[in-house]
């Protein structure tokens, strides 16, 4: 040991010669080797605080301690410890300078970092700092007594540990900023991991509680599938598909209702992450809003699609209506000259029949379904289009039609033929731009895989159809045609009518060379009578005499009925409301026959009204009438399936054959072709 | 067509007879029918009394045929002197010819013979509101 006579003279650098000296000299010193050896740097002092002794490591950073930027390595014999200790402007020579030093140059505590400080033992140390230097170099000082009052000083390096700890640091507060948004956020996010077998519930943040409205903090720690079928009972089927990756679609539909009874739609979606996928990590949010605004956009194209077809329907009346004042006119003429125009009336009743049924087409869309109770003749009826379709065609194109000779029996009603061939013709005439020609064919058709049949074939020389166009034709309310000129129902229709009608259709179109519809109606037995010997009204013996008491809120109508009925040879009592038909029949001390009601009218409706009048006249038959539907979905009201109901606008035949039918208690059957399902 | 409204909810009415089940009778069917404003008199006397003090309260008088101070047809004519147009639905047990000839010579608006359902009283009152909304009541 070495012994410092006067220790407040003594240089410290004269020290370190000596430690130098010392060790350099006893260089088989196995002790001094390992001290000098160390990356730590070693003081020792004695009790009176001055220096005693210091190893290598210690002699290269004392100097330092007090500001030189440099660094000196190397081997501690050849470094020159007086000349760093001269440059020193205060060489620390004891151990009250080196604390002073120390405690001048220590971090503070929030600097720390929650380095290791805190935990360990300090019984022994007198003290224990981090310190840092100009050149960005922490390191710990920690003094430690000795028995024999010495004190021991040990700088360690700490820059690496620190700034590690500084990273751990600042990572544990991002995380906890994370979490905190993941907890705070509105959507569901759940985490699970691959464990030995399945995949186990790793994470949920609060939000998935508020969502599902349960707790699913308690499926922490379980197999994920608990909570599937726990949380996604409906849709468990679905989810098990989509982590097997068997559906693509990665979007999976929760409905519930939340405490106030409200729909709330919950979407899930889930992806595998990490390496090889061994995360799964899902999404739980709350489309509520956007599921609404899909709806109000659905409800938007809807009115779009309905504004589109209202344009589409006033050029049909149009064509309609120009029929009824083309032959108006030539009627007018006619009638001039004294010559007889009863054809020309009949050619406006006959576009008056279409007119009806197109409205009735209408209500019905998608609906209707046939009667095929009556038999018809294909050709018969093709041909009194015919008359229909010239003043439709225009001039420019050429309507040739092939009707094959003989009975053609299929089973339908005129006014759907009406419907096929118009749609078909008036489709054409468009795709030939109005010049061209159309070819509309009847003729036999035996198939050896089907019964006997009936081919109608319409072709035009238009424009043809693309493939795309093809493949969307059927579709309700597609169109090609510009805005306002087509419902894009026609052809949907006419497919419709046609399956109805238990027939086939065949469409062959190449662009610029024309499209050919090739319908194919089964064979029908031949009729028992022909429908068309028709009674004559006026001799009617089960109507006449009788009383029919007419209930309809349309002055008008009232007034048509009334003729009508009166045609019959009936005696015709009228109201207006339901309450003045009450009225009347209280009035009426006679016999009423029939009631012959609206559905829709002020005070009561045809359906209380029956009630009340079957009350008080059990015995009158009673008969509805409406344009709107009456049953169905379509329908406002429910009306009860046995009773008879005729839909607007009513025929005198129609009305004439259910009247007597109900008279004599047969059982009605629908007259018009179409009935409301 | 799309007028709905049932009108003959908000009718108001008088009901007078002797008899409390009837009186009682008559305002569950009426209540029945939606109508909410029901008065009673228990006899003709009263039922003057209430149509004199509040006539703008009432729009249809049912009333009974045989009553013991005032009968119904008394009541009728009696009231027809001062409102000749009140509408008077006369409840009625005798169904032969002479009775019914004589309530209609005495203007009632219209009669309805006992026993009776809801529905024929329904009937009636529609009959009544017919005739009061088209200004001809007898």
């Amino acid at each position: 040991m070495l012994k410092i006579r006067n220790h407040q003279d003594f240089h410290v650098y004269n020290l370190w010669k000596i430690v130098h000296n010392k060790w350099a000299s006893r260089q088989n010193d196995t002790l001094g080797e390992v001290l000098n050896s160390l990356e730590m740097a070693l003081v020792y002092f004695n009790p009176d605080g001055t220096l005693k002794t210091a190893n290598c490591r210690a002699c290269e950073l004392i100097p330092q301690l007090s500001g030189r930027q440099e660094e000196r390595s190397g081997d501690c014999h050849n470094c020159k410890v007086a000349d760093l200790c001269q440059n020193n402007e205060k060489p620390i020579k004891t151990f009250n300078e080196l604390i002073a030093y120390v405690f001048d140059n220590s971090l503070d505590v929030a600097e720390q970092s929650g380095l290791f400080l805190e935990s360990e033992n300090t019984d022994a140390t007198i003290f224990r700092e981090i310190i840092k230097l100009s050149n960005e170099k922490f390191y710990l000082v920690r003094a430690v007594p000795q028995k024999n009052k010495e004190t021991i000083v040990e700088l360690t390096d700490i820059s690496a540990i620190k700034s590690r700890a500084d990273y751990l640091f600042k990572l544990g507060h991002q995380n906890k900023i994370l979490t905190e948004a993941v907890q705070t956020i509105r959507k569901g996010i759940f985490i699970a991991e691959n464990k030995t077998q399945e995949k186990e519930f790793l994470f949920v943040n609060q939000a998935m509680d508020h969502l599902l409205q349960m707790d699913c903090q308690d499926y922490i720690g379980k197999p994920v599938f608990e909570f599937f079928e726990a949380a996604f009972q409906g849709e468990y089927e679905q989810i098990k598909d989509v982590l097997a990756g068997k559906n693509t679609k990665n979007q999976i539909w929760h409905i519930v209702q939340d405490k106030q009874g409200n729909t709330v739609w919950l979407e899930l979606t889930m992806f595998h992450s990490g390496q090889n996928g061994h995360l799964l990590i899902g999404f739980v949010s709350d489309e509520t809003q956007n599921k609404l605004q899909e709806n109000r956009l659905l409800q938007t194209q809807k009115l779009e699609a309905i504004g589109h077809m209202a344009g589409g329907i006033s050029h049909d009346f149009n064509n309609i209506l120009a029929i009824i004042e083309g032959y108006a006119r030539i009627a007018k003429t006619t009638w001039k000259k004294g010559e007889d125009i009863s054809p020309h009336l009949d050619k406006i009743y006959q576009a008056t029949q279409r007119g009806s049924g197109l409205t009735r087409q209408l209500l019905t869309f998608g609906k209707h379904r046939v009667s095929e109770d009556k038999v018809i003749d294909l050709c018969r009826h093709v041909e009194d289009v015919k008359n229909l379709l010239i003043p439709l065609l225009g001039v420019n194109v050429k309507l040739d039609m092939k009707l094959e000779e003989g009975n053609h029996y299929i089973k339908g009603t005129p006014d759907i033929i009406t419907q096929i061939v118009m749609n078909l013709s008036i489709n054409a005439r468009d795709a030939m731009q109005d010049k061209g020609t159309i070819t509309i064919e009847v003729l036999s058709q035996y198939r050896e895989d089907k019964e006997n049949g009936f081919l109608l074939r319409i072709a035009d020389t238009g424009c043809g159809m693309s493939q795309e166009i093809m493949e969307r034709m059927f579709d309700p309310f597609f169109t090609t045609k510009e805005q306002g000129k087509g419902t894009g129902l026609g052809l949907s229709m006419v497919y419709g009518l046609v399956q109805q009608m238990k027939g086939d259709m065949l469409v062959d179109s190449e662009v610029g060379q024309g499209t050919t519809f090739s319908i194919w109606f089964p064979e029908s037995e031949a009729p028992v009578q022909e429908e068309d010997n028709k009674p004559d009204l006026s001799q009617d013996q089960f109507l006449y005499n009788k009383t029919v008491l007419l209930a309809e809120d349309e002055p008008d109508l009232l007034e048509i009925m009334k003729g009508t009925l009166e045609e019959f040879g009936m005696n015709v009592l009228t109201s207006l409301n339901g309450n003045q038909a009450l009225e009347v029949q209280d009035e009426y001390d006679g016999k009423i026959d029939f009631l012959l009601t609206d559905m829709v009218m002020p005070e009561i409706g045809g359906i209380q009204l029956a009630e009340l009048f079957h009350v008080v006249r059990p015995d009158t038959h009673i008969i509805f009438m409406s344009g709107y539907p009456v049953r169905g979905e379509i329908s406002e009201v429910d009306l009860p399936d046995d009773v008879i109901f005729l839909a607007k606008p009513v025929s005198q035949e129609n009305l004439k054959n259910v009247m007597e039918q109900v008279y004599l208690g047969k059982n009605v059957e629908t007259p018009s072709g179409v009935v409301w399902e | 067509m799309s007028k709905s409204e049932d009108s003959i909810k908000s009718l108001k009415v008088l009901v007078v007879d002797d008899q409390i089940e009837i009186r009682t009778m008559l305002r569950g069917m009426l209540s029945e029918l939606g109508i909410t404003q029901i008065f009673e008199a228990a006899d003709g006397k009263e039922a003057m009394v209430f149509t004199d003090n509040a006539m703008d309260m009432i729009d249809v008088v049912i009333c009974d045929w045989n009553m013991p101070k005032l009968s119904g047809i008394d009541l009728l004519r009696q009231m027809r002197s001062v409102y000749p147009d009140v509408p008077f639905l006369m409840i009625t047990g005798r169904s032969d010819v002479e009775s019914v000839s004589m309530a209609k010579a005495s203007g009632v608006t219209a009669y309805i013979r006992k026993p009776f359902s809801p529905a024929h009283l329904e009937v009636k009152l529609r009959v009544i509101k017919s005739k009061m909304d088209s200004k001809h009541i007898a």
